[in-house]
């Protein structure tokens, strides 16, 4: 969620405090690509791509209420684009992935004119299908994709080094992160949390609801299609495997698992999640070596395979248990950093909501009601009446 | 000519008539009522009248305008600004925020500039920030300024919500049972308020409400709306003798009167 | 092409009873069961294990299948459902997907991607059709998945129990009136939603090349465009509309070998099959049999 602007006097010694732990942050995430090995260097590439990703799909998901479970479908449409364009057409590496970008942002926004009409589950549903269609037709065309074998993208120099792509991408990352929050403090977020709260509402305000929502989609087509072709030229080979309905998921777990809505937590699920295989990996070889108990051997063994459970396990976890995601559970530290005081006790929020809430105090039920999804808008004026 | 004028307007849903040949005017300056028993298509004309709905037949002129096809955002854009029953605030956000939020229109810097933070867009925030401040002194806020609304009680975010309409700049007014939830002090201050809205921002008001006190004591006319129909129009005094309009309240049951 | 039209037709009763699963639990809970397919590959797989890699009866195999798709759906309802029951919907949507995600990292760590088959329940019978035989085992398969799709109408229309679970949704003061627990009845639609899941997993897995995820990827989505298209809260819709789903998908592979230039996208049917998902919902949110929306 958004910060609150608020004058709170913080102590000078607090404020140093703060600056030191945030440039302490910022300054590990700087320096990590320099000093690390070079396949580590590629790992932190694509933590920051993920992160691109994420951020995405929070535009859609966190900020402007829609949902897209086939979000892998936008960012292979980057990625091959990108590739395409590098290999085939020969274009340099620095215009393809712009290029990608605009082409993830049309294809979104066809999506985006679907979703005017179409809303809820059955936007869901569409979604996904999607995505599989993608993934099993679009993404098969051997022209372009270069059909199961995948498409080449091989990085120009000074970038085949992986450290400095890994400093590429996590300078793009910065500036989304930018842009992003930029967005949430002006017109556009204002008006894309104003349309997820109750389309109703925002029109009363003034804000035209058919180019919101098509925008918020073109903007996460956008992302998504940048980290695509980024993502591209990191793997040097795209092949239409790495865009699976398992993708699809791994993504929501990235937005949802980090907390829908919050920049920061999104960036670090994202970074978690595409860490994960490289964690379940060392875990594992861990436990094969401290244990000799059979059952334990066997899970150490298949740690690096079950790391799709795994996530899957977090992302239930996190829906049942833990809506607010890692960001609920960083948020009084992030409250303190960004110069307040530390909360002693967050009240979790819970899908058992305070009465207020439901009672259904406010217009509109959630935004996911298929029946109000579904086409027929007018009500029953004897329900839209004074209940 | 009036600010508002709606005529004839006929909706149905279905088979349902929730409005049928409503004519009713609003002129500069004045407070009108809309008042009747539960189900009598208030809350549709609302909706008509602000464009949630298409209507039938009629038409519905703002300033001598037809606005019958423009859409919701349109009709504000216009300066017809409104509330909602149920409360029309933008959730998991503060006071303060919803106050800007609802001032998108008067926003000038495109969507783009925002994003990439043009130096210009910071001393608009500023201004905005200003006038949402200002607004929450007129209206007692100040207090639940920085408060996430989810979390203030119902009778406050009524005058929250108000707020956050007269945010949006509005020649005309429309409330949607602004007292509903307020404790009888509460909706003598929110009298006040709209006397004072009147006075000095110069404000026309359309208000369904419920609350007889506050309808006497604020409103110069009042349209009485059963079945859909237009029962009666008169001054507030007049209503509330008029036979018809008694008999329509005590044939359903109220929680006015 | 007659050829097309019958294995179009064939498919679509798997994609009818698929759809009747998702309109069940849908009718029965308003919840989009994305897991539904997986009640149908663990089917498969548990047949597999019996069968194929432990060298067990045939019958012992099935039932175990069954068994298995039962529990998961059993377990989705617990783990899943129920806990979201009060949250978003969509949010309950994005849960069974996560639910089916986990089951097939499961199958993939037990079961390792590589692909497994089955032998058949019935060996020949085979009846030659349109100059290609027609195997037993899917004749099998057919005339079994029409009886239950009937079998389950039937149950769900006409008796005072599948009614009282259908009520469950709708009426749920009727529903105690008859004295039912709501729990009772969720977990009864789910069961009921993850039999005939299985059903269709253990009849299909001696025709599929089984791999994890097997049934989300294949039949899911046809599944859901038959519900859809059927009206959602129709199990006579989503049937009658999987035959339709199936007589499209054939027609489309007829038009992709006539056309040799459709080839270029594989899967074109794929494509088709969105286009009818995302027509219908335009122009008929309500299906072309669905009386609610």
């Amino acid at each position: 969620m958004t910060t609150a602007v608020e004058a709170v006097e913080v102590t000078p010694q607090g404020l140093i405090a703060r600056r030191l732990v945030l440039l302490g942050i910022l300054a590990v995430v700087l320096i990590t690509p320099a000093v690390v090995s070079a396949p580590s260097a590629g790992l932190f590439a694509q933590a920051a791509v993920f992160g691109i990703i994420g951020l995405s799909l929070n535009v859609l998901m966190g900020y402007a209420g829609q949902i897209s479970l086939g979000h892998q479908a936008f960012v292979g449409v980057g990625a091959f684009a990108a590739a395409f364009m590098t290999t085939d057409g020969g274009l340099p590496m620095y215009v393809s992935i712009p290029l990608a970008a605009v082409i993830g942002a049309v294809t979104a926004s066809l999506l985006g004119l679907v979703a005017l009409r179409i809303q809820g589950l059955y936007l869901a549903l569409i979604t996904l299908a999607y995505g599989l269609v993608a993934e099993r037709s679009i993404f098969g065309i051997q022209p372009l994709t270069g059909g199961g074998a995948g498409k080449p993208a091989f990085r120009p120099a000074p970038f085949e080094s992986d450290k400095i792509y890994a400093y590429l991408c996590l300078a793009v990352l910065g500036v989304i992160l930018y842009l992003d929050w930029r967005m949430l403090r002006t017109k556009f977020g204002r008006a894309l949390l104003a349309l997820k709260s109750n389309e109703q509402v925002a029109a009363s305000f003034g804000m035209n609801p058919v180019f919101y929502k098509v925008g918020a989609f073109v903007l996460a087509g956008a992302l998504a299609g940048l980290g695509g072709g980024l993502l591209a030229f990191r793997q040097t080979q795209v092949v239409s495997q790495d865009f699976t309905f398992s993708t699809a998921l791994t993504y929501v777990i990235m937005v949802v698992v980090g907390g829908l809505g919050s920049r920061i937590g999104v960036v670090i699920g994202s970074a978690f999640i595409s860490y994960l295989p490289f964690l379940l990996d060392g875990f594992g070889r861990f436990l094969e070596g401290a244990t000799t108990i059979r059952p334990l051997l066997w899970f150490g063994e298949n740690l690096p395979v079950l790391k799709i459970a795994i996530s899957a396990l977090l992302l239930l976890l996190t829906i049942t248990q833990f809506p607010g995601g890692i960001a609920q559970q960083l948020h009084p530290l992030t409250m303190w950093l960004s110069g307040k005081p530390f909360p002693k006790h967050e009240k979790a929020p819970r899908h058992k909501k305070k009465s207020l809430r439901k009672k259904g105090a406010f217009v509109g039920t959630d935004v996911a009601d298929p029946a109000a999804g579904n086409g027929e808008h007018e009500e029953d004026p004897t329900s839209s009446e004074e209940g | 000519m009036g600010l508002l004028e709606v005529h004839g307007v006929t909706k149905t849903f279905g088979g349902i008539t929730a409005n049928s040949d409503v004519t009713l005017d609003v002129s500069e300056w004045e407070i009108v009522g809309l008042i009747g028993p539960n189900g009598a298509g208030k809350t549709t004309l609302f909706n008509c009248i602000t464009g949630v709905y298409p209507i039938d037949s009629g038409v519905i002129r703002f300033r001598g305008t037809d606005i019958s096809d423009l859409k919701t955002h349109e009709r504000a854009e216009l300066g017809i600004g409104r509330s909602f029953q149920n409360l029309g605030l933008v959730r998991g956000t503060t006071v303060l925020q919803n106050l800007i939020t609802a001032q998108h229109m008067t926003v000038p810097y495109g969507v783009m500039a925002g994003m990439v933070g043009a130096p210009e867009t910071y001393a608009v925030e500023r201004e905005v920030v200003g006038k949402a401040d200002q607004i929450l002194n007129f209206t007692d806020l100040m207090e639940y300024r920085n408060e996430i609304v989810d979390d203030l009680p119902y009778g406050v975010l009524k005058n929250v919500e108000l707020a956050t309409v007269l945010a949006t700049d509005p020649q005309l007014l429309m409330l949607d049972e602004p007292s509903s939830g307020l404790s009888p002090t509460e909706s003598d201050r929110l009298g006040d308020i709209l006397l004072r809205l009147r006075e000095e921002l110069g404000v026309t008001i359309l208000m369904i409400e419920h609350h007889v006190p506050l309808v006497l004591r604020v409103c110069d006319f009042v349209y009485v709306l059963n079945f859909g129909t237009l029962l009666a129009q008169g001054k507030p005094k007049e209503i509330r003798e008029h036979p018809e309009v008694i008999a329509a309240y005590l044939g359903g049951e109220t929680d006015a009167a | 092409m007659g050829r097309f039209i019958v294995s179009g037709l064939a498919t679509g009763v798997i994609y009818g009873l698929a759809g009747l699963g998702l309109v069940l639990i849908y009718k029965g809970t308003r919840v989009f069961n994305f897991a539904q397919g997986e009640f149908g590959t663990v089917a498969m797989y548990m047949l597999y294990y019996v069968v194929e890699a432990n060298d067990g009866p045939y019958a012992l195999g099935m039932l175990a299948g069954l068994f298995a798709a039962v529990v998961l759906a059993l377990l989705t309802e617990r783990l899943v459902a129920r806990p979201l029951a009060s949250a978003p919907k969509v949010i309950a949507l994005v849960g069974t997907a996560g639910f089916a995600l986990f089951t097939i990292g499961i199958e993939l760590a037990v079961a390792k991607p590589e692909p497994r088959s089955v032998a058949p329940a019935i060996s020949g019978g085979g009846v030659p059709l349109f100059g290609f035989i027609v195997s037993g085992q899917k004749i099998l398969a057919l005339v079994v998945l029409v009886i239950v799709a009937v079998a389950a109408g039937l149950f769900f229309q006409r008796t005072y129990l599948g009614m009282g679970i259908l009520a469950n949704s709708q009426d749920s003061v009727a529903t105690r009136i008859m004295g039912a627990n709501a729990n009772r009845i969720s977990q009864l639609t789910w069961g009921i939603a993850g039999l005939l899941g299985g059903i269709a997993g253990v009849l299909l897995a001696p025709e599929s090349t089984i791999v994890p995820g097997y049934m989300t990827t294949n039949i899911l989505i046809p599944a859901f465009t038959a519900a859809v298209v059927g009206g959602m809260t129709s199990l006579p819709g989503a049937f009658v509309a999987g035959e339709i789903i199936g007589l499209v998908e054939g027609l489309g592979q007829y038009a992709i070998t006539r056309f040799p230039g459709l080839e270029v996208v594989p899967e074109g049917q794929a494509v088709l099959l969105f286009a009818v998902l995302i027509v219908t919902l335009v122009v008929r949110p309500n299906g072309l049999f669905g009386s609610e929306a």
